[in-house]
């Protein structure tokens, strides 16, 4: 029995609880009384994977069907893996501890692009043919893959047999009803996806065929079959009624996110240009206060939680979040669980409630300027001004908090040398202020400022952008760090190769695939972790496919080019995306969607006003 | 508030539970289990509860011990055991709750029933020969993080050691209390060392927690 294969091994390596499973909320059916079987993989461990929260609920959702089983499967860590290789233990879900290659669904769900090369990782510890077109004409295993990632999936699209677009809630079912049906009779794994393909929201790449100009852009995708031509991405209309889960699975080890957590919002109003959430899960919809609050404290009670947190793009856009933090603070209050409070504007609170916040707030505070000068902020369409970041400082540093981090981003379209030096003077006048207020905390500040590598993505105004290059990178951050006089003021910094693994995996079309496939197989997995990531082998691993890893991250791409994720419909029109990149060429912003409409074409595709009071501009 | 001991169970998967991480999963289960227990006072409250001996990850158990406190009075020990029962995964069971009659200090050996399994080697005769002599020295972390040798032929009583169809089955008592303290996987350690070959698979399960005069300790 594989279970007493993994039980020998596991003493010898780290954290074993993390193999095993049998954890409170997880779920236990007989495999012979189900029909569809479903794989729920996060490419990534499970400290990590067990953490995220679009897992707990599609699995809790499929769950709910008597008839079907969701099991979740994470990335055994490096020591675990060489283990299971050498003693011949496939890949296995924790539930039931069977082999992945036995379900009929092998989903992935693509959070980061750092992960890509574990889901090529993961297939072949399961013993799953990488290549789709390896598969054959048996029916299972289905491999399929969701998440922000999939809005271009063309880098892996080839090793997929579906695309999951959008939010899964009731495409997940769908699909899995209908393969029901077709596994009843008999179909064969082609007949299913071609009937897949008709349903909307799920993108079958193997029924369309990319061609390419011969300057290497993208001439276009041809589908077969009576594939749609264009693919449109599956949202959930009202998000108060969607499922949502009563219970968690509570990890018995401790885990980076280890709480109950309740999502009070999708979508985003604001619109900062280079942040592709914040297109590609619009439009904004918010859960009402009782529902928040009901879900978060039904979570608490079921799982047993010390902690809760609020999820989303940006829960202090909640339209009543003052009323939500009232209640819940009361509650958590009583119960002895420590609320955790997302980055907040503060300019919306009573002073009592900042009060309470303040109370419950432990670690420092983090806000995240993105950019040095107000002229740059405004290119990116941030829209924090100055007077803000030195209120909420103040305000930090008079309720006895010395510690603040910041968050910037480098290499942004337009940026100059003065708003490097605007990073470094930003956080100087943080530390000036600290020392001009007579009330402030003992001891010294201290502002730590991380600077992130800026990775021009799709489906935002800046997907038509190049990323800066590697040695202009390196100047800019050496400019950085000589405008810094203050030893009260630290910098830190991603590589900045990563950010280029980041842009052509982000960027790329299906050219890419061949070139992660040689990388894998030169070792290349967890790409996020220290202990694995290794440039050198992807960029020989390009190099060896014939890729031109400039064409893909250095190239400044035309308003009317073909994309490889054009024909993926997130709602957000490309034209609206265009004018947006204009008007971050002249410095000029775009209000937030609740004061002003700036027609995305969302509202169109989604069917009705975003918002009741504003209006459509165009 | 009511001082209360409960005995618990830790099998199957929940053996892989390490000690560090029992505290905050019985805090959740109570938290589940819609129990009151008593929080520390003070700056930095937190939840009083209290393992006197740890169980070394992997080893399952027939009588673990939790101190605890509630703060209704007037809940019956059986309800709640009842009610964390009903909140516990597979794998964890509590067997009784009662008010504590012992001192932690009184605890002096534990009894442990082993299975030794998937090694030709690792057999009673085998065994018998290993324990048989004068002395058996095997290194031991003192509190100082230091290695010292000490000879364990004396701790150790065996009370059964036999080969079945599943492997080597040995019954041992070996001390658990403040004063000394061994755990068997020392004297396997030496045994696998003695008999050049190591069982593919030890399965150690802790059966009775005991005083100095040989009573279940409560
Ligand atoms: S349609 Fe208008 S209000 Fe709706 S998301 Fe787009 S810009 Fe915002």
């Amino acid at each position: 029995m594989l279970r007493d294969k993994i039980e020998k091994l596991l003493l010898k390596v780290q954290k074993p609880s993390r193999y095993i499973g049998g954890e409170h909320g997880s779920v236990m059916k007989d495999k012979d009384k189900v029909d569809v079987r479903f794989a729920f993989c996060f490419p990534d461990s499970y400290d990590i994977g067990m953490s995220h929260l679009g897992m707990k609920i599609l699995y809790s959702l499929i769950n709910s069907r008597e008839n079907y089983w969701c099991e979740r499967v994470f990335a055994p860590w490096l020591d675990f893996e060489e283990l299971m290789v050498e003693n011949d233990i496939p890949l296995y879900a924790l539930e039931s501890l069977d082999p992945v290659k036995d379900f009929d669904f092998i989903g992935f769900t693509m959070q980061y692009e750092l992960s890509y090369s574990n889901l090529l990782n993961m297939l072949s510890l399961a013993g799953v043919p990488i290549w789709q077109k390896d598969r054959g004409d048996s029916l299972a295993p289905i491999v399929v893959a969701g998440g922000p990632c999939v809005c271009n999936p063309e880098p892996f699209a080839d090793f997929c047999d579906i695309i999951s677009l959008g939010e899964g809630e009731e495409v997940t079912l769908e699909m899995m009803d209908l393969y029901n049906e077709m596994k009843k009779k008999g179909s064969t794994r082609h007949e299913f996806l071609v009937a897949a393909s008709k349903i909307e929201g799920l993108y079958v790449p193997s029924l369309y065929d990319a061609e390419y100009n011969e300057d290497g852009t993208i001439k276009q995708y041809v589908p077969k079959e009576g594939a749609p031509a264009v693919i449109r991405k599956r949202i959930i209309r009202d998000l108060d009624s969607v499922f949502y889960p009563d219970d968690f699975v509570v990890p018995f080890s401790d885990i980076v996110h280890n709480r109950a957590a309740v999502e009070v919002l999708r979508g985003c109003i604001r619109g900062c240009r280079f942040c592709q959430a914040g297109f590609i899960y619009r439009p904004f919809r918010e859960k009402t206060t009782e529902r928040v609050c009901s879900q978060a404290k039904c979570l608490c009670e079921n799982t047993g939680y010390e902690e809760l947190s609020l999820l989303s793009l940006s829960t202090s856009d909640h339209s009543d979040i003052g009323g939500i933090f009232t209640e819940l603070l009361e509650y958590t209050e009583d119960e002895h669980i420590n609320m955790s409070l997302p980055s907040l504007r503060v300019d919306n609170f009573s002073d009592e409630l900042l009060e309470k916040i303040k109370r419950v707030r432990t670690s420092g505070l983090t806000f995240a300027p993105e950019a040095g000068t107000q002229r740059l902020r405004d290119v990116i369409n941030k829209n924090v001004s100055e007077e803000e970041i030195m209120s909420t400082c103040r305000i930090a540093f008079e309720g006895g908090y010395t510690k603040v981090k910041l968050y910037f981003m480098m290499g942004l379209p337009t940026e100059t040398d003065e708003d490097i030096v605007g990073i470094a003077e930003t956080a100087q006048r943080i530390v000036d202020l600290f020392y001009s207020l007579p009330d402030r905390p003992k001891g010294s500040p201290s502002v730590s400022i991380s600077v992130a590598t800026f990775v021009p993505k799709p489906f935002t105004p800046f997907e038509f952008e190049p990323q800066i290059s590697y040695d202009e990178i390196k100047r800019r951050q050496k400019l950085l760090v000589d405008s810094i006089t203050s030893k009260k003021i630290k910098a830190s910094w991603h590589d900045p190769e990563i950010s280029i693994l980041e842009e052509i995996l982000a960027k790329g079309d299906r050219r890419i695939a061949p070139a992660m496939y040689e990388a894998w197989k030169s070792g290349c997995k967890f790409d996020s972790w220290g202990e694995t990531y290794d440039f050198g082998k992807w960029m020989a691993a390009f190099e060896k496919c014939g890729i031109d890893v400039g064409f893909y991250v250095n190239r400044e791409r035309s308003y009317d080019e073909v994309f490889p994720w054009d024909h993926l419909d997130y709602f957000v029109t490309k034209e609206f995306l265009a004018r947006e990149n204009k008007k971050a060429k002249q410095n000029l912003t775009t209000p937030h969607c609740r004061l002003k409409c700036s027609g995305c074409g969302v509202n169109k595709k989604a069917g009705g006003e975003c918002f009741e009071k504003t209006t459509c501009q165009i | 508030m009511k001082k209360l001991r409960a005995r618990f169970k830790k099998k199957d998967r929940a053996k892989y539970i390490s000690h560090l991480d029992l505290y905050r999963f019985m805090q959740r289960t109570f938290k589940r289990a819609g129990i009151s227990v008593w929080y520390t006072q003070g700056f930095n409250p937190h939840l009083y509860i209290m393992f006197p001996l740890p169980l070394s990850l992997g080893y399952e158990s027939d009588c673990e011990i939790m101190d605890f406190n509630i703060n209704d009075d007037t809940l019956a020990p059986e309800t709640v055991m009842e009610k964390l029962n009903e909140a516990m995964p597979a794998g964890i069971e509590i067997t009784e709750v009662y008010e504590p009659e012992m001192k932690h200090t009184e605890i002096e050996f534990s009894h442990y029933d082993i299975l030794l399994t998937g090694a030709p080697e690792i057999n009673a005769e085998n065994f018998g020969r290993f324990f048989s002599q004068d002395r058996i020295v095997i290194q031991k972390k003192t509190k100082q993080k230091t290695m010292k040798d000490v000879d364990i032929k004396p701790f150790a009583e065996i009370s059964e050691c036999s080969d079945t169809d599943r492997g080597l089955h040995i019954l041992m008592k070996m001390p658990s209390g403040s004063n000394a303290s061994y755990n068997p996987s020392l004297l396997l350690g030496a045994f696998y060392k003695f008999a050049g070959a190591e069982a593919e698979f030890a399965y150690v399960n802790r059966t009775r927690i005991v005083t100095g005069d040989g009573r279940d300790f409560r």
